[in-house]
């Protein structure tokens, strides 16, 4: 048995990945998909004091209190910054690395640097960035998420990571997940492709790709499942 | 299949259902186990305002971003204060409210106040805001589950414990199902008088079903097989 730990993107909740959870459970694994502080289920917790390093934080001490080894972790999209941020801390216990159609980062950028995301953010409050509209075919499915998508603090986007060593250079196996439909809108100049290419011809990483817009864990979540189960190979 | 939300007590987390988490999920069940703010894993967020409207917010938000619906909701000893306020907030989306040797109560009553142990609370903790670990272990004897207590119990907040629940009607005019779970203790556990008093009380009263284990107050850790055959018994009733 396996633990795969699920880092959700920016504006999201542990409420996105509600459709993968019961595929690893079936599988016989344990699944913990916390949500980051001032989102989701914890947007009663915003304040402007919510950080990058706190969402590392977040999950740092779910590895800690739940005493796990031997982990999956998975960082869909903005949850790419907070996975390369446990790195130098929890990289004894991960033995698998998923980015899934997420930032990549290099040691000191934050997800501004890395000139991926939409270069003008409109600010609320002086501290709160209004989330993305995402796009669901179904009405019903769109207010769902409508109702759930909240604002995400700002200096979770301007607080650098860092990396004492890349992460090429850890034991654990990388994997990279592309979502091949464009975003709409889209996430930034490149959105996830920038990440793509740097990673899709290096050996040291697994490089797959889902026929999907961004929005994987709702919109195809048996395809990431089996591709998340994959690695465990 | 069900949906379980289970709510631990004071000074633990989430981690304190490992145990019994299993148990229910290979009988086919959703279970989810929200640590509530300043414990646990969320032990970085404690402040001295962490108060029980937090703690309830926590577990409310949880059944609405997840959207459940017809839960089974779980409070162990002090998650009995957080239960109740959930239910009172989110009746629509409760089918059995289960209080595992927990704390019941009344609107207006804090956990300090019910909690029949003067002296215990009356020293005020040395950082002016965060109880200190109760000594004892909660009726856990076996070396290796105390260890486990010891790396990961923290000190609780002291507003959740002293703030007054808010409950809006009593527990019983509502349609969804009531249990209580008493640990009985054994010869070197005593069961706590409070929870004693309690269980009597709610076993006088139709509106409740009561069971009892034979075994120390963190049941969840020290007789989870058991615990487990009772909270999945709730499902068939839940499914009718």
């Amino acid at each position: 048995m396996t633990s795969f730990v699920l880092v959700h993107g920016a504006w999201g909740g542990s409420y996105g990945w509600r459709k993968v959870r019961p595929l690893l459970e079936a599988a016989g694994h344990d699944v913990f998909t916390p949500s980051l502080t001032g989102l989701g289920e914890r947007s009663h917790l915003a304040t402007p004091a919510v950080n990058l390093s706190t969402h590392i934080e977040d999950v740092a001490n779910v590895i800690r209190f739940e005493e796990l080894r031997d982990i999956v972790l998975v960082g869909y999209s903005y949850g790419g910054m907070v996975v390369t941020g446990l790195v130098d801390r929890c990289a004894g216990v991960i033995s698998h690395l998923v980015y899934l159609d997420a930032f990549l980062p290099q040691d000191g950028q934050s997800l501004y640097a890395t000139g991926q995301a939409s270069p003008t953010p409109a600010v609320e409050n002086g501290w709160l960035i209004p989330p993305i509209p995402r796009r669901f075919d179904d009405p019903v499915e769109q207010a769902w998420n409508d109702a759930r998508r909240v604002s995400h603090p700002r200096d979770c986007f301007t607080e650098a990571v860092s990396l004492a060593k890349p992460v090429e250079e850890h034991e654990f196996s990388l994997t990279y997940i592309k979502a091949m439909l464009p975003a709409a809108p889209s996430t930034g100049p490149q959105g996830f492709w920038v990440f793509a290419g740097r990673v899709k011809n290096n050996p040291r990483w697994r490089y797959r790709e889902v026929d999907c817009d961004h929005m994987v864990p709702q919109k195809k979540p048996r395809e990431l499942a089996e591709l998340l189960l994959e690695v465990l190979e | 299949m069900a949906i379980y939300v289970l709510v631990h007590g004071a000074w633990h987390g989430g981690w304190c259902w490992r145990k019994l988490t299993p148990l229910l999920r290979d009988a086919g069940h959703e279970v989810f186990t929200p640590t509530l703010t300043g414990l646990g894993e969320r032990a970085h967020l404690a402040t001295p305002e962490t108060s029980l409207a937090t703690h309830t917010q926590d577990i409310a938000n949880v059944l609405f971003y997840e959207d459940l619906r017809d839960v089974i909701l779980a409070g162990h000893s002090y998650g009995g204060m957080v239960i109740s306020g959930v239910a009172d907030q989110m009746p629509e989306r409760i089918g059995h409210l289960a209080y595992i040797d927990a704390f019941v109560p009344a609107d207006g009553q804090s956990m300090l106040e019910l909690r029949s142990a003067p002296g215990a609370s009356a020293l005020p903790p040395p950082d002016g805001w965060r109880q200190p670990v109760l000594p004892g272990y909660f009726g856990v004897t076996d070396i290796e589950d105390v260890a486990w207590l010891e790396r990961n119990l923290v000190p609780q907040p002291l507003r959740t414990l002293s703030d007054k629940a808010r409950i809006s009607q009593p527990l019983e005019a509502r349609p969804f199902a009531r249990s209580y779970i008493y640990a009985a203790g054994t010869d070197s556990t005593p069961p706590a008088p409070h929870f004693t008093a309690t269980y009597s009380r709610l076993g006088r009263d139709p509106a409740w079903e009561v069971h009892k284990l034979p075994t120390g107050h963190d049941m969840m850790v020290t007789m989870p097989g058991e615990l487990a055959q009772i909270l999945l018994a709730m499902t068939s009733e839940a499914l009718g």
